[in-house]
């Protein structure tokens, strides 16, 4: 019998509102200087030399949506803009904003600087840190770039870059690259085309690596990328909140043990690119053209004595539909990694799709196979001076090697839609929405949400 | 539980309603001369306090207190936190406040009715703001006659102070390399035309000046936008004059008068200032400060924020500046942005008139429909042979969509009212003041001048294509003759549609009394329309409803007619014109 008499959860909310909507019209109502001060005002004149206009139909409907809205007024006026305009034009005044931007940003005519940064994407552990920038450091042409970004004492990664440019083009370079990552919520899915979203495991990594890099435009946006590294990987226990770890589900197991895991690997690496783009390098964001790109790289485990090849191909056809900037893309691309003598390639070598790759509604992780092949249908527009609407939409899937289970059936959809930022990508602003599916064969149901906002912390 | 609240809040509402519909009726104009002038021309005091100075530690002083506005919170909070308090405020724009019985401007602190008066002489348009003592005649200064006593502090252009003789003192400034001989010109083409149309502005002008007449003072400092101070030494000065322009031997700057009195800061154009009793008039709600959006839109002076912008206090005597009693008077300052002024970034100089420098609302649209309808400033270029000016051109010009930097609050709440009201003004800008206002920049290249002169007229005709034609543009109402209703349609006599569409038709109306008055057309948009008598005896008072005439005008060419209060005080009274409406139906 109490519960009858007990007011509904609903209505009491509706009370409260009801209530904190005549507060905020009381303090809306009283907006107006205090009287002392409208006193020390003047008499206005009479302007028009007629009566006031009396109230119409107008101003008086006016009053509901006040009334309703009276709440959101006071919050945006009172606990936002006012204390934020006190306190921002109170730094201002004092020379803060001065004291800041000298210290984020020094050297002679301002070419270095920090400047902070954050990413999240949901699924991982978010990050923050800062991108610091030394252009023409100590040399004219020689640059130096730094990313640091953490959360947490189970979660760094730091990034460092000294690049020499050999041209006036900034993207023609000569780079030495040192990066060291250690995170504890890296995802597992499993291998091949077939992994479920249910099945996500959780498992952490220390990374280090060290890689000489030189970059060269050549004949318009035709560029040519050549590599050497050094990297070492070391798997951990790792974990997120509270999920299904690798390393438990290896020793019960249920699930065996990826290739690499459980002895993590120490490579050497020589790669190339060769890009042939018919698009004019004038072209930031724009321009229609043909892209085709190969590339192959050669990596050993020196823990192991194991060899692999890792090459793909890319055919892309880019149509700007008004010379504005507005791409329409339509690409075919494959990638295959095969070992050299029956060695096992660590499964973090092994082809990747989703997170930076294509199939970017997935997550990083979530596709892992001996090779892979992807269609994407993209389009890019112009949304700001610095921003670019994007959208894509791919299929295609991981699969064994060389393609060999390959079924349409097996494919996947991707889509996603988001904003990029133009420029430097040693810094890019990304947010994303994205959408990816189980397999056709599988039903092709939307089972993959990926929510991505903030910069790269690598470069 | 809500659907009752709601309805409840609308029942209450339309009892209200109800109610307020009981008692409208037509408002009448009372029997009384236009408001001369504003009352906030009447010298004020303030209470005085200490306000030491460097010079004088235990100075006090009798005026405002400078205001110091912080750049970087103007832009957020009219970009992002007052359009959203505003929004939910639900505070529509109503009329402007300062507008009087003629639907004009009082005289004020802020603004004089000078073109919309009396067409000025040739000599007085181009004169602006400046008296015969203030324009600099630098090929008749003695060398070193010219002391610089001050580094330009903020800015985007170089420059600095000088104080010629006694008392006049002048910030020089320098054109942009990348843009030689604009934003001088700007400045003086910008602020003639600004004073010309009642604002309070700075003098400027173009000079030509040899090296030999400056003589710097040791020990200067600057302070720039970043930044501490720094030395305004003979380096620092080379510096400045090696990016200014030349002719001959000679260096091209843009002189800025000292404004008078003792300045406080800029004007915001939101709210009041709390310690001017005068300012009594919310600044969004002033006539002048909404309707000079189609003035910057004109010249394209996108940077029409609060910075740019002066209040002075003018203190009854002069000898003591922060003295009591006196009055603010409010001043627009460096129009250098003006006929196309680029950023560093090509992308922001081609939105600079056309979209805010973050829209939130373009951005938005261009990411919802996917960039496909191709936006202005995509379609702008630069005129080749004319590249100083930018992306200023009529070609992409939409008065209606004409933007500055951010949103500005008084901007932001302009009626058609106030719209229509700064493009009568403008229409009295005929073509040869133009090209005579063009000189002021003394451009080396005719061919500039010439250009710069015809993207003006055919801006301003796209204006009062948009705004004269809205509301009735027939001005100048008058009574002659005791019962001639006379005007002139501005429109018409700038040519804004062709003659023939200008039919006229007039209505007079007595109370229940309606009858159709011909309407006499002249040359130069005049009109006259006779006025039969009301016929009451003269006994009845002047103020009687009985004596209350009102005459419709329509031009056939504008949206709305002209409606015109009047008294028939019989016939040796005459017609008395006691009111103006241009918004309502007839």
């Amino acid at each position: 019998m109490g519960n009858l008499n007990r007011e509904p959860a609903a209505s009491r909310l509706w009370r409260y509102a009801h209530w904190a909507a005549v507060a905020g019209a009381l303090v809306f109502w009283c907006r107006v200087p205090p009287a002392a001060a409208e006193a020390d005002k003047r008499t206005l004149p009479d302007y028009d030399n007629r009566a006031e206009e009396p109230t119409s139909v107008g101003d008086v409907a006016l009053w509901v949506p006040r009334i309703l809205l009276s709440p959101l007024y006071v919050v945006s006026e009172y606990v936002l803009r006012r204390p934020l305009g006190a306190m921002i034009a109170g730094a201002e005044r004092s020379g803060l904003p001065s004291i800041l931007y000298d210290f984020f940003v020094f050297g002679p005519d301002h070419e270095a600087g920090i400047v902070p940064i954050g990413f999240i994407d949901f699924g991982f552990e978010p990050s923050v840190g800062i991108y610091a920038f030394w252009d023409n450091a100590l040399v004219r042409g020689h640059d130096l770039r730094l990313h640091a970004t953490t959360w947490g004492p189970r979660w760094l990664a730091a990034a460092f870059a000294d690049r020499v440019h050999i041209s006036s083009d900034p993207y023609d370079s000569i780079a030495l690259e040192a990066s060291g990552i250690r995170r504890p919520d890296y995802a597992f899915y499993g291998l091949g085309p077939t992994t479920r979203e249910g099945d996500r495991l959780r498992y952490g990594a220390d990374q280090l690596g060290l890689r000489l890099r030189i970059d060269k435009h050549l004949w318009r946006t035709s560029a040519f990328h050549a590599h050497v590294g050094l990297q070492s990987v070391d798997f951990r226990r790792g974990g997120y909140h509270g999920e299904a770890l690798l390393a438990d589900e290896i020793a019960s197991g249920a699930v065996p043990a990826p290739p690499g895991y459980s002895s993590g690997y120490t490579l050497v690496e020589q790669s190339l690119t060769a890009a042939l783009d018919t698009r004019p390098r004038a072209a930031v964001s724009g321009g229609s053209g043909l892209h085709v790109e190969a590339h192959a790289s050669h990596a050993s485990d020196l823990r192991q004595t194991a060899n692999w090849l890792r090459y793909g191909a890319a055919a892309s056809g880019f149509l700007d539909l008004n010379g504005g900037g507005r791409v329409v893309s339509l690409s075919f691309t494959a990638l295959f990694a095969d070992p050299i003598r029956h060695a096992s390639i660590p499964f973090t070598e092994l082809v990747q799709l989703g997170g930076f790759e294509p199939m970017r509604a997935f997550l990083p992780g979530r596709l892992i196979g001996r090779s892979a092949a992807v269609a994407e249908l993209a389009y890019r527009w112009p949304i700001w001076v610095w921003l670019d609407g994007a959208m894509h939409f791919e299929v295609g899937n991981v699969f064994d090697a060389h393609l060999r289970d390959f079924d349409p059936e097996l494919l996947r959809f991707s889509g996603s839609i988001g904003i990029e930022s133009r420029g430097s990508p040693d810094n890019a602003l990304q947010v994303l929405v994205g959408l990816g599916s189980e397999t056709f064969r599988s039903g092709g149901k939307l089972d993959s949400l990926r929510l991505m906002l903030g910069t790269t912390h690598d470069f | 539980m809500i659907s009752n609240w709601v309805m409840r809040c609308a029942c209450v509402s339309l009892l209200a309603t109800s109610l307020v519909a009981c008692v409208t009726a037509e408002r009448r104009f009372e029997l009384r001369e236009p408001l001369p002038r504003d009352t906030d021309l009447r010298p004020i005091s303030i209470d005085c306090e200490h306000r030491g100075t460097p010079k004088d530690p235990h100075h006090v002083a009798c005026a405002p207190k400078p205001y110091v506005s912080p750049l970087a919170w103007d832009g957020i909070d009219n970009t992002v936190f007052r359009p959203l308090a505003n929004l939910f405020a639900v505070d529509p724009a109503r009329e402007a406040v300062n507008v009087d019985s003629l639907d004009e401007v009082v005289d004020s602190a802020w603004f004089t009715n000078r073109l919309s008066r009396r067409h000025p002489s040739r000599e007085e348009l181009l004169l602006g703001a400046c008296n015969q003592e203030q324009l600099l005649h630098p090929e008749a200064a003695a060398p070193g006659s010219w002391v610089i006593d001050h580094g330009k502090d903020n800015g985007a252009s170089l420059g600095f102070r000088v104080r010629v003789g006694d008392s006049q003192k002048y910030m020089l400034k320098n054109d942009d390399p990348e843009q030689p001989e604009r934003a001088t010109a700007a400045s003086a083409i910008g602020a003639a035309i600004y004073y010309a149309v009642g604002f309070n502005t700075s003098c400027e002008q173009v000079i030509y000046f040899d090296r030999s007449l400056l003589n710097l003072t040791a020990g200067l400092t600057t302070t720039g936008n970043t930044g501490g101070p720094k030395s305004f030494d003979t380096k620092m000065l080379e510096r400045v004059l090696s990016e200014a322009d030349r002719r001959d031997n000679l260096y091209r700057m843009q002189a800025s008068a000292w404004l008078p009195g003792y300045l406080i800061g800029p004007f915001r154009y939101e709210g009041t200032r709390d310690d001017d009793p005068n300012d009594a008039i919310p600044h969004e709600d002033r006539r002048e400060l909404r309707g000079v959006r189609v003035l910057a839109a004109w010249l394209n002076h996108f940077d029409s924020r609060e910075e740019n912008s002066m209040d002075a206090w003018i203190a009854s005597d002069p000898a003591q500046p922060d003295s009591s009693p006196g009055f603010v008077r409010h001043y627009y300052l460096d129009l250098s942005d003006c006929f196309g002024s680029e950023w560093d970034w090509d992308g922001i100089s081609r939105r600079l008139g056309r979209s805010y420098l973050f829209d939130f609302g373009d951005i938005g649209a261009d990411f919802i429909t996917l960039g496909i309808p191709k936006r202005p400033w995509e379609r702008v270029h630069r005129e080749p042979g004319f590249e100083p000016f930018g992306y200023f051109s009529a070609r992409e010009f939409e008065p209606d969509g004409w933007k500055n930097e951010y949103p500005n609050p008084a901007f932001s709440r302009a009626t058609e009212g106030d719209n229509a009201w700064m493009a009568r003004i403008l229409s009295r800008f005929d073509r040869a003041d133009i090209d005579a206002l063009v000189t002021l920049g003394k451009f080396t290249k005719p061919e500039h001048a010439a250009y710069l002169a015809e993207v003006l007229e055919r801006r301003l005709q796209r204006i009062l294509e948009r705004y004269l034609l809205a509301l009735s543009p027939l001005a100048d109402v008058h009574v002659e003759q005791g019962d001639h209703l006379c005007a002139t349609d501005l429109a018409r006599r700038r040519g804004v549609r062709a003659q023939e569409a200008f039919r006229y038709t007039a209505e007079w109306r007595a109370g229940s009394r309606r009858q159709l008055q011909p309407v006499a057309v002249a040359d130069g948009g005049s009109i006259c329309v006779s006025l039969p008598r009301v016929g009451v005896a003269d006994a009845v008072a002047p103020v009687a409803a009985a004596r209350y005439v009102v005459v419709s005008i329509a031009n056939d060419a504008s949206r709305y007619p002209l409606r015109a209060h009047l008294y028939d005080l019989g016939p040796r009274g005459g017609y008395r014109l006691v009111g103006i409406e241009r918004n309502s139906a007839p």
